[in-house]
């Protein structure tokens, strides 16, 4: 099995997966796209959304099949975390809800499987509701990602939900930052040659102004420090055989669907025992 | 008479292959699953991603009958797979032959699997599933990718199938029966 068992590897992996439960914990973001239920667990690759497990079971039986991958079980690419945070729920909902209509159009209730089936039949192969998106949408979208994705960076303890803090406070720490970073810059040009080199330096500020709070607020070390030693905890426990697999087995005993699975009396509890 | 009975019994199923332990892997989204219940059941359920396994028992064909595990196959959950090898009789492995992109990552699992102590005997079946698709590839397309010719003093076989219809299950499961059955001869004698 060919993984990458580097410990920076692992770190980078970790990050990346850090990011996408930080894009999952997005209000737009924190529903199942395709039936609403609260926190997502698995990403769909194909379109960008944030869904639930069993509609990911769903999207991966349509035709084509859409690409879905766990949060928790899978790894990560940097393409695949960027193509995330360009698309997500919202942008998506755009695109493939474009064109719906929930009092007119139909909306099946999730449980009825079939209906539900046919629902994203029609969303996804058949395209019904489908509106392409503009290039200002999608940069809408991203902007819209990327400044609620700094305001958690920024990591204010209080979480405030309201929208107007939401767009608040993203803003006032940034003018700050932006004229710490100015301010040493004006003394310095007096040439000619060194004002292109200046103007250069401060169109990389905001690009450093992105960075500074993630990296060097306390806050933010408060805040995102027990989430990684919580998802630090996942590798151990599965790597631990002992423990781990009593969880795993117990898991799995509720998981498949309880009137497919006839299960066969006593024949698996002696394979059990085997481990 | 009970005896009796037992005996005749002991002797029919000699025949057969004794509940061999069978092991599906495969890439998450292969159709592990689909294909279990459908030998199962003779079913198409509606499955979500595994996330542990599923085990039956299951006779796809008069005198065979297997245990069939099937694991989860996505990528962090992969290195389970290994506590799975022990006492394995045979490996199916699915792979979803349309999906192009990850026929190299399905390449490397199968290798990294049947190069394992453990499995270094174990005769396997390769499941091309969902062959009705467009982007298919085709089975001799399949061995070229995988780099199966480069497979030397082992067993193994190639089965394109479509678990949603059934086409092809039932050759694959028969075509383990038969290896596992030669497998077994042979260790033993």
């Amino acid at each position: 099995m060919a993984h990458p068992n580097t410990s920076k590897a692992k770190r980078q992996e970790e990050k990346y997966v850090q990011l996408i439960r930080d894009l999952a914990a997005l209000p737009q973001n924190k529903q199942c796209f395709d039936c609403h239920q609260k926190g997502p667990t698995y990403v769909n690759m194909t379109i960008g959304s944030f869904v639930c497990t069993a509609c990911s079971g769903l999207l991966r039986g349509l035709n084509p099949p859409h690409r879905v991958k766990s949060i928790n079980m899978s790894t990560f690419t940097q393409d695949e975390v960027e193509f995330m945070r360009n698309h997500g729920n919202s942008l998506n909902k755009t695109v493939y809800l474009g064109l719906y209509d929930s009092n007119a159009g139909f909306s099946p209730d999730p449980k009825d499987t079939e209906r539900f089936k046919e629902f994203l039949s029609q969303k996804y192969e058949r395209k019904r509701w489908y509106v392409a998106p503009t290039e200002a949408v999608k940069q809408k979208a991203r902007a819209d990602t990327n400044a609620l994705l700094e305001k958690t960076n920024n990591g204010n303890a209080k979480t405030s939900t309201n929208s107007t803090a939401l767009v608040q406070t993203p803003n006032s720490p940034n003018s700050t930052h932006i004229q710490d970073e100015a301010h040493p810059t004006p003394p310095a040009p007096s040439q000619p040659v060194r004002t292109s080199f200046v103007s250069r330096k401060s169109s990389q500020a905001p690009m450093l102004v992105f960075d500074t709070p993630v990296t060097t607020s306390s806050t933010t070390a408060n805040r995102t420090s027990p989430n990684d030693q919580s998802f630090g905890s996942f590798p151990t426990q599965a790597q631990n055989n002992d423990s781990s697999w009593g969880a795993f087995a117990e898991s799995t005993n509720s998981k498949p669907s309880d009137k497919t699975l006839t299960q066969p009396p006593s024949e698996p509890v002696d394979e059990v025992s085997f481990f | 008479m009970g005896l009796f009975l037992s005996h005749l019994y002991n002797v029919i199923a000699s025949f057969g292959t004794e509940n061999s332990r069978i092991l599906m892997l495969g890439l998450d989204a292969a159709g592990k699953t689909t294909i279990l219940y459908k030998i199962k059941l003779n079913e198409n359920v509606q499955t979500i991603p595994t996330i542990g396994f599923n085990v039956e028992t299951v006779s796809p064909a008069p005198g065979i009958s297997f245990t069939v595990w099937d694991v989860g196959g996505q990528d962090k959950i992969r290195p389970l797979w290994m506590h799975y090898f022990q006492g394995t009789h045979g490996l199916l492995y699915v792979i979803d032959s349309s999906d192009r992109e990850r026929i190299q990552e399905a390449r490397d699992e199968l290798f990294g699997v049947i190069n394992n102590e453990n499995m270094s005997k174990v005769p396997f079946v390769i499941i091309a599933n969902k062959s009705d698709l467009p982007t298919a590839l085709n089975c001799s397309e399949l061995i070229e990718e995988l780099n199966l010719h480069s497979v030397s003093k082992r067993r193994w076989y190639i089965q394109s199938a479509c678990a949603i219809n059934g086409d092809g299950i039932c050759e694959a499961m028969q075509q383990m029966a038969k290896m596992v059955k030669d497998q077994r001869k042979y260790t033993s004698t």
